[in-house]
């Protein structure tokens, strides 16, 4: 594909069982002072209702501050295609950044991540999609590709084989039915968090030849937490992945708290040293 | 006169700024990105009753770091709004209290009618942050409304929020936040987007997003609340084990955790917890906190969700099977399909075919084909 709607395509970034995702440079309509921005598009289009039911959804996003949010520009289609454009940020994502990250800026990452995700739910829209991949690291950390997955298909939890996010990043309950709201998206940045600071996923064990027999892994397993944690991580994730015997956070913003102690602690500490 | 502000639970409702109730003072502090451990320390410092001098005071003392505050009080004498900083108080409509340099306050001369915000606003152009309602138990600083206000004595029981929303709305309309509360994840049905207040252009097709309809959500509920919430399905009969999870009458164990319900006795009627989930051929997952219409096309109502599958080989139907859920159990009912729906029979280790019209009670595990798609029924504790 060399363009899409004014879109002139620069680079495949990939591509999931249900979206294919581009680098572009934008469309002159929009006036943007960007070189690129990402599309994610798949090849449908989309009835009135339903494309009504996603321009809601992104107007509802328009609302919540983007201090740690990527902007979403535009929503639209073509006769064969449906597109959301967004913003792009150099820097690479956590699941590939472009620096390297230690454990202290993993910390920072995820507590800025933490309070994008809180500002989206203060304006009624839950991420959905929280990943390492959907993490950009720029001057700022900024959440990116507010899922749609729910507002496309209600009731759906798992968007197929091909899905780029993987079972471990939807919470059991999420699986089960339960609508996405803060306790999902907390669940996946905590297990964002256990990731990128361990390199492991919280359901080492879990069997990959099948996502029947991930999925039900992920139901009849509690997460198991890694030894290279420290105790002040495995805390705020256990708390995040409600297996904690305190209460689970209530909020993102919660755990942004959570995450800015630890790391001021872990910085104290070193300072000892 | 004694003022009338109603403390609500917590009293201090913090996102990234706070907004704060006590009993005789309202205040917000907006936060930004480096004022956050002044807010902090502004609430820990202020104690649980502060009076509206002891506020003012202390953020005075604050100013530098606080960089905007704004509160709403009883002076002992009369009602008083001050603050400093990017933030404004509206009184009817009209602004008493506007950014300008320093600690500056106006006396408010108050009835019972009278509707008073307090709130951040930009610095680009003053445009003001909508208020949040604080019984919703978040807020992020943007600001609150008072609406309306006794100044003789106080209501006993809390107001409405859609009730004190909606005189809100009326009084002030550039400050209208839909009373719609958000689906937590967006889910929203059908009967929200046909409200007036989101139509798009016929026939266009393409939307810069920041040129759509205004659409404000309430903030999400908090994760404690959000269980209360999904607690509101149908009633079905059941009984609790011992760490509160539902569980149909006739189970020996805890379908989550495993513990014996053998001598539970008590029997309740309770909403019906999520049954597990389907999951279908190509991976794609769906809760089983609801039924569905399947098919290529399904017509969707307000009991069954449309589901929508496809096949290359087009073998399914525009509705072709419902799932049913009926108290504890899952229910598949062929709609007249073209290629039929089947059911494999491990023990004969072949596929049945449902017949139409007519309804199957599914087991966990078992796999049912629709045309040449296939999807397992994953029940919750049972394999």
């Amino acid at each position: 594909m060399d363009e899409i709607a004014g879109y002139r395509i620069n680079e495949q970034l990939g591509s999931d069982s249900s979206y294919e995702y581009y680098l572009a440079a934008p469309a002159d309509r929009l006036r943007l002072e960007v070189e690129q921005v990402v599309i994610k598009t798949q090849q449908r289009t989309l009835n009135e209702l339903l494309f009504s039911k996603v321009c809601k959804h992104f107007a509802a996003v328009h609302q919540a501050d983007h201090t740690y949010l990527c902007e979403h520009y535009e929503v639209g289609q073509t006769d064969t295609h449906f597109y959301v454009a967004s913003e792009h940020i150099e820097g690479g994502t956590l699941a590939d950044p472009a620096r390297e990250i230690d454990r202290q800026d993993v910390l920072e990452i995820i507590s800025e991540a933490s309070l994008g995700a809180h500002t989206l739910h203060e304006s009624g829209v839950a991420h959905n999609d929280i990943t390492p991949r959907n993490i950009f690291l720029g001057a700022l950390t900024k959440l990116s590709q507010v899922g749609i997955l729910s507002v496309m298909n209600p009731g759906q939890t798992l968007a197929g084989a091909q899905s780029a996010t993987p079972v471990e990043y939807r919470s059991p309950a999420l699986i089960q039915g339960e609508a996405p709201g803060r306790a999902s998206d907390i669940w996946a940045l905590g297990v964002t968090l256990h990731k990128a600071l361990t390199g492991t996923t919280v359901y080492p064990e879990m069997p990959t030849d099948s996502l029947l027999t991930s999925v039900r892994h992920v139901i009849a397993n509690a997460p198991a937490l890694s030894d290279a944690l420290r105790n002040g991580e495995r805390h705020i994730i256990e708390r995040a992945l409600g297996t904690s015997s305190e209460e689970p956070y209530e909020t993102a913003f919660e755990l942004n708290q959570a995450l800015e102690a630890e790391a001021k602690r872990q910085l104290e500490m070193l300072d000892e040293q | 006169m004694s003022s009338n502000f109603h403390s609500y639970s917590g009293g201090i409702h913090r996102g990234p700024g706070a907004v704060a109730r006590f009993a005789n003072v309202c205040l917000v502090t907006p936060g930004f990105s480096d004022n956050f451990d002044a807010i902090d320390e502004f609430y820990e410092r202020l104690g649980d009753d502060p009076t509206f001098e002891e506020v003012l005071q202390l953020a005075e003392v604050l100013i530098a770091e606080l960089e905007s505050f704004v509160a709403v009080g009883h002076n002992g004498e009369s009602f008083e709004a001050a603050g400093f900083g990017e933030m404004e108080v509206v009184l009817n409509g009209e602004v008493v209290l506007k950014q300008e340099p320093g600690f500056h306050s106006a006396l408010l001369s108050l009835d019972e009618s009278s509707v008073v915000t307090l709130r951040a606003v930009s610095d680009e152009g003053q445009v003001p942050i909508e208020p949040y309602d604080l019984r919703l138990g978040v807020a992020p600083g943007g600001g609150i409304t008072l609406a309306p206000i006794s100044v003789t004595e106080p209501p006993e029981q809390e107001l409405p929020v859609s009730e004190e929303d909606k005189e809100v709305d009326q009084e002030e309309s550039a400050l209208s936040v839909g009373d719609e509360m958000a689906d937590p994840g967006a889910d929203h049905d059908d009967e929200t987007f046909e409200e007036p207040d989101f139509i798009l252009e016929e026939g266009k097709e393409i939307y810069q997003i920041s040129d759509l309809p205004e659409v404000r959500f309430q903030p999400l509920p908090s994760t404690s609340q959000a269980k209360i919430k999904s607690q509101e399905s149908d009633l079905v009969v059941g009984k609790y084990c011992s760490r509160e999870h539902f569980n149909p009458v006739d189970e020996q164990f805890c379908r989550i955790c495993k513990v014996s319900l053998e001598h539970i006795e008590e029997i309740s009627n309770a909403p019906r917890p999520t049954l597990g989930f389907i999951i279908f051929d190509d991976g794609s997952t769906y809760g089983l906190d609801r039924s569905y219409t399947v098919g290529r096309n399904p017509d969707g109502d307000e009991t069954f969700e449309a589901l929508r599958i496809y096949s290359d080989a087009e073998t399914i139907s525009r509705n072709h099977a419902e799932i049913r859920l009926t108290d504890w159990d899952v229910h598949v009912k062929d709609l007249g399909s073209t290629n039929g729906t089947f059911i494999w029979d491990n023990k004969n280790e072949s596929w049945s075919q449902i017949a139409e019209g007519s309804d199957e009670k599914l087991k966990a595990g078992t796999t049912v084909a629709l045309g040449r798609r296939a999807f397992v029924y994953e029940s919750i504790g049972q394999r």
